[in-house]
């Protein structure tokens, strides 16, 4: 219950967000209408979330998987479309309204991004399903093939939605506003992902390092390329920095704060328009009163936001964790330079944590085995965030750093945010890897 | 600027609270009180589940041995009946704990109530051996193990008596008086730190008593066996009571939750007396204040404006009263978990936000009802003769 | 521009139940006339007051204040009009207790829009107070705390003023520097004054003077005349 609270309350911080900077951009009586529709739908959305996962329903699990997904995607292409949007708002003498801008260019970039995204998906997926065909095991041919799918979809995709978007677009356009009907949309099925990420915040390095950890999972890993194949790991170093222990508060708080200041600015420190001397003291006194109550009016949000997300702190650091998050157990190296457990140990089918020492560091491992009776044996660490571990919670892992979640049928599978895999045999009951290799990754890592 | 109009405002409230200045404070005392209250059924129940079953935790132990009269429980939690109950021999189970290979660890305590300037002071006396053992993860400044004389004082002890090592401290226990040099001053982060470690010896002949501990905390390997063991023991010394270590977290949590009712109860109850005044409070304002609420409106002022103005009155208070409750809620908590359970609760910042809550809550709440009375007052009345 | 006035009056009637205050009255006032509304107990003087202000609402009938039918506009429209446009003055000099003159003044400005102690100072230095500015009510005499209701209602540059008995508590000194004020401060700024009394005496300082006699007018004649003489 806590967790939803905090939830609920990170939602609404994100929420406020974006609604200040369209109050910044928006000028429109009407989007901004849409957009408390949007305020609407959100509210709904988590309702509904939360009853299905207060219900139990025996479809419950595979919908709000669904849910999630589509719930990625559009909010990420939410947060990009008011981000991107405010930036071409900005960049066009920083005076112009979107609304005055035309909307064909919007409508397209939006589609477009929520086609890439789409397929994106759909080429991961395939790629994922690929990989488990038996003669692609373990080689890296899937991610190819998968990234050739992906190619192909989209312009598939693109081809279609051309033909769709001329008709649409006529549409749009006599419909007027139409720019944020679709963000209104989206937030209505946005609002049902909010019960999925547990504890979102354990520490403040990772209240700093959510939002930007966000951003760059949407921008780079949904919108220009699917989750986990085919990136090299130097990019993933690069990401990496952004979220190291040493760098990582200062430059993610900068940003969180960053984006509120900036709305602030914006609107609050716009000059007066000019005002004749003519009138009488009290007319002037009203006229002044009303500016600035309009000024108040438009940066509120960025108030209320600071306020939910403290909010969503407090409750968060004042409440107990009730994630699975088990206490590695030490292996020791044998002569032959070997680690091993037995597999049976695996059998209740939860997450299990392995830790050894070598050469003067302390490697820690995972391990699982999934619901389809597949082992998986990883690095208690992923390649971008610090490891701080993972923790389970139903069908999940939960990065404990930046609280990622990872669908259990996944681990196993290198990229991004999964646990970094290692090649592991099994030998009379026993799991056995190489020490050297999996200190290697290790370090590799952490350094 | 917004905040020109905040501070006029604010102004406005001031002048009007310091009019009726034994009022407000009266108003102002029993807001303090009920977010105190409040702070304490928080803060307490918290700190007193940290320290559910540490003596156990802190040494890895798994079950804990002692005379069936003694009531089992931590030193923090033990509601001051240590050092009235019985003790064990230690001889008879020395032995058979050496000869079960189940038993990895056996650590004979004794604890004895004494005082110091008559404040209740534990002592915890154990064996070199098993002090050694747990006493590795410790941080301890000065020397670690007390000779004869001397004894090893923990961080929130002596912290709140103000000891320095070297010093010679005066004890009393039953009739006795007795110094003893401080030599150490040991961290645990566990109940240590609020005793008094000496060596069981030396603290069995001031009790006048040979060969005998309070407990003894055994660490009992593999931890499938605990339930067979559990019965063996029971069945070859039927005096001694054993509990597991989930027992004794379980007991003790019993104690925490009737304590944590009944600070509820009278929380409750403190909240509703100050609603009350609080409702009365503020119906007797309006009424007094019916004649100055009718000129507001009849100058422009809209409902909304006035209530906000008298709420504003009622939030100063509470602000102010939140403040000096959340404090005064920490020393009472402290002054309670120290004199009933000997236990230090430690600060914590977080726990501010709730005696905020309780106030502002009891005032929003409680002069929701009252307040309405504004909107009856008619603008008119202003136009009309007394 | 004589037959559309600042200030009209139609058809207004108001009934407390049985009773009848106001009968069907219609009154034209034009910009910046200083109108005197006077007669006997009980005439429902002050009922027409409370009805021009838009205080009460009226059983029949509309006020329309410069063109504005004030009883068509929603609550919140209506208080926002009181706020800018009516400047009110009462018998009794309602002052809150705890705020100084300066204060109280602000108050009605802080109610307006914004604060600003500047123009505050100044509105009570015009009427000849400023020497008193930081005095809580109960420290100033009679005639001064009515003059601080008058820069009060007039701070917020209303174009009516509604005064209704404001001399009623004043003896006869008092009562005629308030009202020497007032046309002084009629003359400069031109608003509209209706102001209630029974007291023929105060009534030669305005411009016109209309007879209420059981709710219903039965006299209204200019004095434009008689108030030249006395000056
Ligand atoms: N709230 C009310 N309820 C019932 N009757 C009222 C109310 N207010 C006024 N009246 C009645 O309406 C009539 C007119 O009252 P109003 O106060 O307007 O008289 P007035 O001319 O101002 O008298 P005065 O010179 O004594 O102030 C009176 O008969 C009075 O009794
Ligand atoms: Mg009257």
């Amino acid at each position: 219950m806590k967790e939803t609270i905090t939830l609920a309350l990170s939602r609404a911080f994100e929420f406020c967000l974006l609604l200040s900077f369209s109050y910044l951009y928006f000028k429109n009586q009407r989007d901004r209408r849409l957009f408390f529709l949007l305020a609407l739908g959100a509210s709904f959305g988590f309702l509904l979330g939360f009853l299905l996962n207060l219900l139990q329903m025996p479809f419950a699990y595979q919908l709000k998987a669904w849910l999630t997904k589509a719930e990625l995607i559009f909010r990420g292409g939410l947060l990009i479309l008011v981000f991107l949007s405010s930036l071409i708002a900005e960049m066009l003498e920083g005076r112009e309204r979107l609304d005055q801008l035309k909307p064909r260019f919007l409508i397209y970039s939006l589609l477009f991004m929520t086609g890439v995204v789409f397929v994106g998906f759909e080429g991961f997926d395939l790629c994922l399903k690929l990989q488990s065909q038996s003669f692609l095991k373990m080689t890296d041919y899937p991610y190819y093939l998968g990234a050739a799918v992906f190619l192909g979809f989209s312009f598939l995709w693109l081809l279609a939605f051309r033909l769709v978007v001329i008709y649409l677009f006529e549409f749009l356009e006599r419909v007027q506003a139409p720019v944020l009907t679709f963000p209104v949309l989206v937030y209505l099925i946005v609002g049902l992902r909010s019960f999925f990420r547990p504890e979102l915040f354990s520490s403040l390095e990772v209240i700093a390092a959510r939002l930007l950890h966000d951003c760059v999972h949407w921008l780079i890993v949904f919108l220009v390329f699917p989750d986990h194949p085919f990136l090299r790991e130097s990019f993933w170093k690069l990401v990496a920095l952004a979220f190291r222990k040493e760098t990582g508060l200062i430059f993610n708080l900068l940003l969180v704060l960053a984006l509120g200041l900036w709305v602030f600015m914006r609107t609050y420190f716009l000059p007066y328009p000019p005002f004749s001397e003519a009138k009488s003291p009290a007319e002037r006194r009203k006229f002044k009163a009303e500016l600035r109550s309009r000024r108040i009016y438009s940066t509120r949000f960025i108030f209320v936001s600071w306020i939910l997300f403290s909010l969503a702190a407090y409750n968060s650091y004042s409440s107990g964790k009730s994630l699975y998050f088990p206490e590695p157990k030490l292996l020791v190296v044998d002569r032959q330079g070997k680690v091993s457990f037995f597999s049976g140990e695996l059998d209740d089918l939860m997450e299990h944590r392995y830790s050894f020492n070598y050469r003067d560091q302390t490697v820690r491992l995972l391990a699982i085995r999934k619901p389809d009776g597949k082992t998986a044996v990883c690095l208690d660490d992923c390649l971008i965030c610090p490891p701080d571990g993972y923790a389970q919670l139903g069908k999940d892992l939960f990065c404990l750093y930046c609280g990622t979640p990872i669908p259990i049928d996944t681990v196993g599978s290198p990229g991004g945010c999964n646990p970094i895999p290692l090649k592991f045999k099994i030998k009379k009951g026993k799991i056995v890897l190489e020490a050297n290799s999996a200190f290697r990754e290790w370090v590799k890592n952490n350094r | 600027m917004i905040v020109e109009r905040l501070r006029w405002l604010l102004k406005v409230t001031f002048k009007s609270l310091a009019r009726k200045k034994s009022r407000t404070f009266l108003l102002m005392i029993s807001l303090t009180l009920a977010s105190a209250l409040s702070t304490v059924f928080l803060v307490f129940p918290r700190g007193a589940r940290m320290g559910l079953g540490r003596e156990l935790r802190a040494y890895g132990a798994n079950l804990i041995v002692s005379p069936f009269s003694q009531e089992a429980g931590s030193a923090g939690l033990s509601l001051g009946l240590v050092a009235d109950s019985g003790f064990l021999n230690i001889k008879a189970l020395k032995k058979y704990f050496k000869q079960n290979p189940l038993v990895k660890e056996a650590n004979f305590q004794l604890l004895a109530r004494g005082y110091y300037q008559s404040q209740p002071v534990t002592f915890l006396g154990t064996e070199r051996e098993a002090f050694q053992n747990a006493s590795q993860f410790w941080k301890i400044e000065g020397r670690s193990w007390p000779e004869k004389g001397e004894v090893l004082a923990g961080s929130q002890i002596a912290k709140r008596f103000g000891w320095k090592i070297g010093q010679q401290v005066g004890f009393e226990m039953g009739k006795k008086k007795f110094n003893l040099k401080i030599v150490g001053i040991a961290e645990s982060g566990s109940f240590e730190e609020s005793t008094l470690l000496l060596d069981r010896e030396a603290l069995s002949s001031w009790l006048g008593v040979n060969d005998v501990a309070s407990q003894v905390l055994l660490r009992v390997e593999p931890t499938s066996k605990i339930d067979f063991f559990e019965k063996e023991l029971k069945n070859d010394f039927p005096e001694l009571k054993i509990l597991t270590l989930q027992q004794v977290v379980k007991r003790e949590e019993n104690i925490v939750i009737k304590v944590e009712m009944l600070l509820f109860l009278v929380t409750i109850f403190v909240m509703v007396a100050t609603s009350i005044s609080v409702a009365n409070t503020t119906s007797i304002t309006v009424v007094e204040r019916w004649r100055e609420i009718g000129l507001l409106k009849s100058i422009g002022g809209s409902n909304a404006f006035v209530t906000g103005l008298f709420l504003l009155e009622a939030c100063f208070l509470a602000f102010f009263a939140s403040l000096a409750g959340f404090f005064l809620g920490w020393v009472l908590t402290e002054a309670f978990a120290l004199s009933v359970f000997s236990l230090w609760v430690p600060f914590d910042w977080w726990s501010m936000p709730t005696s905020f809550l309780a106030s502002f809550s009891i005032v929003l709440v409680s002069s929701i009802w009252p307040l309405r009375l504004i909107f009856r007052v008619e603008p008119a009345l202003v136009l009309k003769g007394q | 521009m004589k037959r559309k006035g600042y200030l009209e009056i139609i058809r207004l009637s108001k009934e407390y139940g049985e009773v009848k205050a106001l009968r069907e009255v219609k009154l034209t006032v034009p910009q910046g006339q200083w109108l005197t509304v006077m007669g006997p107990s009980g005439s429902g003087k002050t009922t027409l007051l409370s009805l021009i202000a838009g205080l009460i609402k009226p059983t029949r009938g509309k006020v329309k204040i410069g063109g504005v039918d004030i009883f068509s506009l929603s609550d919140n429209q209506l208080l926002q009009f009181r706020r800018e446009k009516i400047g009110l003055i009462f018998q009794q000099h309602h002052l809150i207790p705890y705020l100084t003159a300066l204060e109280n003044v602000m108050l009605a400005q802080f109610i307006h829009s914004l604060p600003d102690e500047a123009e505050a100072i100044d509105s009570l230095i015009k009427v000849g107070l400023a020497d008193k500015i930081n005095r809580y009510p109960r420290e100033l005499s009679g005639g001064e705390q009515q003059r601080v209701c008058i820069a009060r209602a007039l701070i917020n540059n209303p174009g009516l003023l509604l005064a209704d008995e404001p001399t009623g508590n004043l003896d006869r000194k008092n009562s005629e520097l308030v009202l020497n004020l007032l046309s002084k401060l009629h003359q400069e700024s031109n608003f509209t004054i209706v102001l209630v009394t029974h007291d023929p005496w105060v009534a030669r300082w305005g411009e016109r003077i209309v007879q209420l006699e059981d709710g219903k007018v039965v006299d209204d004649f200019l004095v434009q005349k008689s108030r030249g003489r006395k000056r």
